[in-house]
């Protein structure tokens, strides 16, 4: 099992080291006045000199190359043009916000979605498994944004039980101390004792959390389902029911246990994609998150920080597919 | 039956928690003016390097020696009580307030504003080349601080900027970017707020200054949340339930909606920002005048302002925009006229036939699109071709600037705006020869105009008018020979809740509102 690990994690570095490369030379081609970004549009060119050789532009692709690894591996990515800011602050301050909310998001998507799969296979081609199946195929086709709209609407507008975006209220921030201890903001207030922050927080993450959700809802019921039913019709299961053990515990226990190897890859990947996608979400519900720094990097060409978003990135797929495969590896019936 | 409990419970748990929302606004004593922005508030709030919608934030944190006044087209005092300045345009000398404290509660004072200024010069970064000119800033005594520019400038225009003329107090001067854009934040200025706190790229609070040195009024807001919601949809909402009170760009629908609802005020706005057309004159056809003007006389310009902007525009007079000294109601302006089109057509005697003229539009800008279209419908009947080309503002200006004219496009579209309340803006970086083409992207080579717009710039600082006639001689060429056609002025929409007095916006400070003025009925 060691073995395996420390086998997944060197290709996991490979991995990485291929996608700071291919993405490094990428952004390097594309036409763009990085000069311009750094010292303005309309800079004078002595100006524009200075910048270039303050980005250290005028040494040849393989150094600077070569350099921004060094940088990399002391944890320095540069500063964004846009900006101006160090790139690794930048990311420390959107992260999280997106992090603590695909985390939300998967939480609800494992707690609705994982029962109602098995509700689903338990009642295989009755009522219950249409509605069901009916709801999770719509989960995964309705469009995101109209979907939070449609909440906003609902929620803020005509019932007005819910906040329209943002993290916490305005009141809220004004009021109390924000905690800063992880960035995620529910794991901050519980960690402090922020108690009426919690329930502020809480209360905004709900709606853009379900959005998130929603996706992966759908996908992991459906895919409970189907691993269950198939795992429904081993012998095993038959011979489990005919000794006589109540239905549901041969469900939960030992046919539910079985088919969580598939849901956790798909889970774990979609994750990983949630991640990088909640550009929408963020949006319309005003959350402070990678979204929109993705969007806003990649159309101006912000290359450190799209290289900045494109190693974190790639190092939470890394992590996740790791957990996906030590998951799966647990399995004693796959043999490593 | 346990299970059932259990989820009785946890529906109780979540309805208590909903309970306690939905009451924002209004429960505390001191009212709240919530500005609802389409985009980023900042993308840094360093005083120094920001160069775009910070200036909502710095324009009430932080000073400048003087303000353009849009109404009067003067420059007034702010940290500066009065000016002088050499014959030549060359020294200038401010004289400065003296009752004005720093957040920091030291004084401003000469120090200051010689370190604030040489700190952006030095920085290079956002707007500094606005102080190319200048070549040394001494202290003459306390309240006495001296520019001395290596030609005529008028530093006292440069210094209204709404960039990069920011005064901050020494302590801020030395400190790097970073301090600035602290989350708990920090800032070295005299304005009427002070930055409370920040959410990095989404939110600043800003708070009173007590030691402000004009009096406040009891009903201002003392509080000032600037928050970013992208979603048009999201700052409609916000302001028909009154958490907002003020918010920027909406889309057609949402206009229509916020416009029929009695709690909010939608204001239509100048700026001085215009939409150009620049057609290539090193390349067949545009080479030949007659086509050009064909070209001129073909773009429905009424049409595209009312149709596709939905009055988000008005029609242009001159490249200098409304607002600002140097326009002239005067200029000539084209006019959708295709019969004129035709003649003009008819004598540039181009074959229309071999013609397929490639019109390059900035991607990610839907009106540009749109009156491209409706353009190219227009084209068509004159027996025109013309493609439309989108591209990302890298490749849509590195395309324009290719070394060989004929690789460039045929007509190009771009917006622009002045630096500073000067309209040489227009004219040195559009008009004026260049070498190497940086904006001049009619590839307009004029030695009369260049000797016209370089004497109008020296002439600025000492003799305002004899700058203006030269201005407008120089826009009659351009317009004449249509080298470029300015397409329509931009106008933008807020709304504003009527709960507020006193919003008003000034285009020579985009994007920007004073809060210090707004005060709550």
């Amino acid at each position: 099992m060691g073995k395996y690990i420390i086998k997944r994690l060197l290709n996991g570095l490979i991995v990485l080291l291929g996608v700071v490369t291919i993405t490094f030379f990428i952004t390097r081609v594309v036409p763009s006045d990085v000069a311009g970004k750094w010292a303005g549009e309309r800079a004078t060119e002595e100006q524009r000199q200075q910048a270039i050789a303050e980005l250290g532009l005028d040494k040849p692709l393989a150094t600077q190359y070569v350099n921004y690894l060094k940088d990399l591996l002391s944890g320095d990515l540069g500063r964004s043009l846009r900006t101006k800011e160090l790139i690794t602050k930048e990311l420390a301050s959107y992260f999280p916000a997106t992090m603590e909310l695909v985390l939300v998001g998967f939480l609800f998507a494992l707690f609705v979605g994982i029962p109602m799969g098995i509700y689903s296979a338990k009642k295989n081609g009755k009522m219950l498994d249409h509605a069901t199946r009916f709801f999770s195929i719509g989960a995964v086709s309705l469009p995101t944004f109209w979907v939070a709209m449609v909440f906003q609407l609902v929620f803020y507008r005509i019932l007005n039980w819910l906040p329209l975006g943002g993290r916490m209220s305005i009141n809220a921030s004004l009021l109390y101390e924000i905690p800063n201890v992880t960035g995620m903001l529910i794991i901050d207030c519980i960690l402090t004792g922020s108690w009426e922050l919690l329930g502020d927080a809480f209360v905004h993450i709900i709606m853009p959390g379900f959005t998130i959700a929603l996706y992966p809802i759908g996908l992991v019921a459906r895919m409970t389902r189907s691993a269950l039913l198939e795992i429904l019709n081993e012998d095993y299961i038959t011979a489990s029911k005919s000794y006589g053990i109540r239905e549901g515990k041969v469900l939960w226990r030992y046919a539910l246990k079985n088919s969580l190897g598939a849901t956790a890859t798909v889970v774990a990947l979609s994750m990983g994609y949630s991640l990088t996608n909640t550009f929408l979400t963020e949006t319309i519900f005003s959350w402070p998150g990678l979204g929109s720094y993705v969007s806003k990097s990649v159309t101006t060409l912000d290359y450190p920080a799209i290289m900045g978003i494109a190693i974190i990135s790639a190092i939470f797929y890394v992590i996740l597919n790791l957990i996906a495969d030590i998951i799966i590896a647990l399995d004693p019936r796959i043999r490593l | 039956m346990k299970k059932s409990l259990v989820l009785m419970l946890t529906i109780l748990l979540a309805a208590s928690l909903f309970a306690g929302c939905g009451q924002d606004g209004g429960t505390t004593s001191d009212a709240i003016l919530y500005y609802a922005c389409g985009s980023e508030p900042y993308l840094t709030l360093d005083p120094s390097v920001e160069n775009s919608n910070g200036v909502c934030v710095l324009q009430n944190v932080y000073e400048t020696l003087t303000r353009y006044n849009d109404q009067t087209g003067e420059v007034e005092p702010c940290l500066a009580t009065s000016w002088t300045h050499s014959d030549d345009g060359t020294v200038w000398e401010f004289t400065l307030r003296e009752d004005v404290t720093f957040h920091d509660g030291t004084k401003m004072n000469a120090n200051a504003v010689k370190r604030s200024i040489e700190r952006t010069i030095g920085f290079g970064k956002g707007a500094a080349y606005i102080w190319a000119n200048v070549e040394s800033i001494e202290v003459v005594s306390d309240y006495v601080v001296r520019f001395t520019c290596s030609a005529s400038t008028s530093v006292d225009l440069i210094a209204s900027a709404a960039y990069a003329a920011y005064i901050m107090s020494e302590s801020a001067c030395d400190q790097e970017s970073d301090w600035f854009n602290n989350e708990e934040g920090n800032d070295g200025g005299s304005g009427p707020y002070t930055v409370k706190s920040l959410v990095t790229g989404d939110q600043v609070i800003l708070s009173a200054y007590d030691g402000y040195w004009q009096e406040w009024k009891e009903n201002s807001y003392k509080t000032v949340v600037i928050k970013k919601h992208v979603e048009s949809g999201t700052r409609r909402q916000l302001l028909e339930t009154g958490d907002a009170q003020i918010a920027y760009n909406f889309s057609t629908t949402d206009i229509a909606a916020l416009k029929s609802n009695e709690k909010v005020d939608v204001k239509y706005v100048n700026t001085y920002n215009n939409i150009l057309l620049f057609f290539n004159t090193e390349k067949e056809p545009c080479s030949n005048e007659e086509f050009r003007k064909a070209l001129a006389y073909s773009f429905p310009y009424e049409e595209v302002i009312n149709g596709v902007l939905e009055n988000r525009g008005q029609l242009s007079r001159g490249l200098v925009t409304p607002g600002l000294w140097g326009h002239d109601e005067t200029c000539t302006q084209y006019e959708f006229n295709m019969d004129k089109a035709r003649e003009c057509l008819a004598n540039s005697g181009v074959d229309v036939s071999a013609v397929n003229l490639e019109f390059a539009i900035q991607s990610g800008y839907t009106e540009y699109k749109d009156f491209a279209q409706l353009w190219q419908t227009y084209l068509k009947e004159l027996g025109i071709n013309m493609e439309i080309r989108e591209r990302g503002w890298d490749a849509h200006i590195e395309h324009a600037r290719a070394t060989r004219p004929e690789d460039r496009q045929d007509i190009f579209v771009m917006i622009w705006w002045p630096d500073y309340a000067d309209p040489s803006s227009w004219f040195q970086s559009m008009v004026h020869s260049e070498e190497s083409p940086a904006f001049n992207l009619s590839y307009i080579k004029n030695a009369e105009w260049d000797a016209k717009i370089e004497e109008a710039m020296q002439l600025t600082a000492t003799d305002r008018a004899s700058a203006e006639a030269l201005y407008k001689e120089v826009q009659m060429g351009v317009l004449d020979g249509a080298h470029m056609i300015p397409v329509y002025d931009q106008v933008i929409t807020y709304a504003v809740s009527t709960e507020i007095d006193g919003f008003y916006y000034n285009p020579a400070y985009p994007s920007s509102t004073l809060y210090f003025s707004i005060t709550h009925k």
